[in-house]
């Protein structure tokens, strides 16, 4: 589905529309412009590994605009900052742990301030600290910079805790709603899939409730 | 036996739309070669994997296959009594035919088939899509480079090769052998034509740069997004490049008339 979005894919049938524009019938040229408004996290980061994190992160800067290189470094730095990392702007994608390296391509999908991201599963094979490093890390873009989030996850606990809308795909169809109408759903297969994660999001919610009768 | 048809009939098309992919894919070859920004650094790096990493290999090679000729042909000679032809022969045979395709070949080995490995890992790794979702196109950051650094080493480790065969046809010739070194430079002095010979070996190795680096860079962006897709592009681009080269040298010499 992401792969769609971002026009990597295109659909059997069907249409695509992102920010109005209608994906289906474009060009790969004619997607570059609508691609420079979206970051993309990928499940295995795509760095370049022929490339150092510095030079990875700062591609998008260098490719599109005519920053100079004291402040492409300096925003290089400040992306680096804010997934938490620091002096590893000279090592090679390879010398890098699994969380680090989802968090510098998570820097190089920001760097350029984008409109949308897409994030294909970012917290599989992440250890617990990561998960909710990450999971802040993606909130506080959506309330800072006003930035649309779409995320695809099997980690139910943090799309419940994250999402505003949430979509379950499963055997060619689809259910939507907001996590507390998918944690309250009778639906056997929505329940099934939420499991312990929906029960103890819905408690929380009830105690919070409780706490704030307003 | 309709099936035999049948059968014949799908590979036909598939060959047919697998030629206009490969047209389509060097077109846009030539398209991204002038766009900016140029990639230079890139291309030097390129260069650098292709060509300075390739001459330790050229070098022996042509060094070991002057030897050959030069223990064979001047075995041969001798016994017709015309071992002073031995310059005149190694030099013809190596500049016309045996430099150019093999170097062709050893470096389709050596280069070639380490860049379609590459490109299809960044593939199979979603490089080539990380790329273009940064509006970036894979074909002029990753391909043009490395299909223009083939093309243009090629002529030059030919030359490379030729070079050290003339100096291993030499020492077996001259040294081992005891033929007059002057009746050995001057055979092959007098036998070449700058225009005629070298022309066409340098043109035949420009033609079998630019087939192996479009053949190699296309079977990457091609290959399955897989260990076991890598692997058999990399045959892929090993096999065909070396029927390419053979079809080619043949087409060049005819046409350039012996």
């Amino acid at each position: 589905m992401l792969r769609m979005i971002g026009g990597l894919q295109r659909p059997d049938s069907g249409e695509v529309l992102v920010a109005g524009h209608s994906l289906a019938q474009k060009t790969e040229k004619q997607l570059w412009p609508i691609r420079k408004g979206i970051g993309m996290l990928f499940q295995n980061g795509a760095l370049l590994d022929s490339m150092t994190v510095l030079e990875n992160v700062g591609l998008p800067l260098r490719e599109h605009t005519d920053a100079s290189e004291v402040s492409i470094r300096a925003r290089i730095a400040e992306v680096l900052a804010a997934v938490g990392l620091e002096d590893v702007e000279s090592l090679l994608p390879r010398e890098l742990s699994g969380g680090m390296l989802r968090r510098v391509a998570f820097a190089r999908a920001i760097v350029r301030e984008p409109e949308i991201l897409l994030c294909d599963e970012p917290f599989s094979g992440l250890d617990p600290l990561n998960v909710t490093r990450i999971e802040e890390l993606l909130m506080q873009l959506n309330r800072d910079l006003g930035l649309t989030i779409v995320v695809t996850s099997h980690h139910m606990a943090s799309s419940l805790r994250m999402a505003d809308q949430m979509i379950l795909l499963r055997d060619g169809g689809c259910a939507a709603g907001t996590p507390e109408e998918f944690a309250g759903s009778d639906d056997s297969i929505i329940t099934e899939f939420l499991g312990e994660d929906g029960r103890s999001f819905l408690a929380r919610r009830h105690e919070l409730r409780d706490r704030n009768p307003s | 036996m309709t099936n035999a048809v049948a059968e014949l009939g799908s590979r036909s098309t598939s060959l047919i739309e697998g030629l206009g992919r490969v047209a389509n894919f060097g077109g846009g070859l030539l398209a991204s070669l002038f766009r900016r920004p140029s990639r230079f650094g890139f291309f030097l790096s390129a260069l650098f994997n292709t060509g300075v990493l390739s001459i330790a290999l050229i070098c022996l090679s042509g060094f070991t296959v002057g030897m050959v000729l030069g223990l064979q042909l001047y075995t041969t000679l001798s016994r017709f009594g015309a071992e002073e032809g031995l310059g005149a022969v190694v030099g013809l045979s190596l500049i016309r035919e045996l430099g150019p395709v093999l170097t062709g070949l050893l470096v389709t080995g050596r280069a070639g088939s380490a860049i379609t490995a590459e490109i299809g890992a960044m593939k199979a790794t979603e490089q080539l899509d990380g790329l273009r979702m940064m509006a970036i196109d894979p074909m002029h950051f990753v391909a043009m480079p490395r299909a223009l650094a083939l093309t243009l080493s090629m002529p030059l480790l030919n030359a490379l090769f030729i070079t050290l065969s003339f100096a291993g046809a030499y020492a077996v010739g001259v040294t081992l052998q005891g033929l007059d070194g002057g009746v050995y430079l001057a055979g092959l002095e007098n036998a070449v034509r700058f225009g005629e010979d070298v022309g066409q070996s340098l043109l035949k190795s420009l033609v079998f740069g630019l087939l192996l680096g479009l053949i190699a860079t296309y079977k990457g962006h091609a290959c399955a997004p897989d260990a076991a897709g890598v692997a058999r592009a990399t045959t892929s681009t090993v096999v065909t490049a070396s029927v390419c080269i053979l079809l080619a040298d043949y087409v060049i010499t005819a046409l350039w008339g012996v």
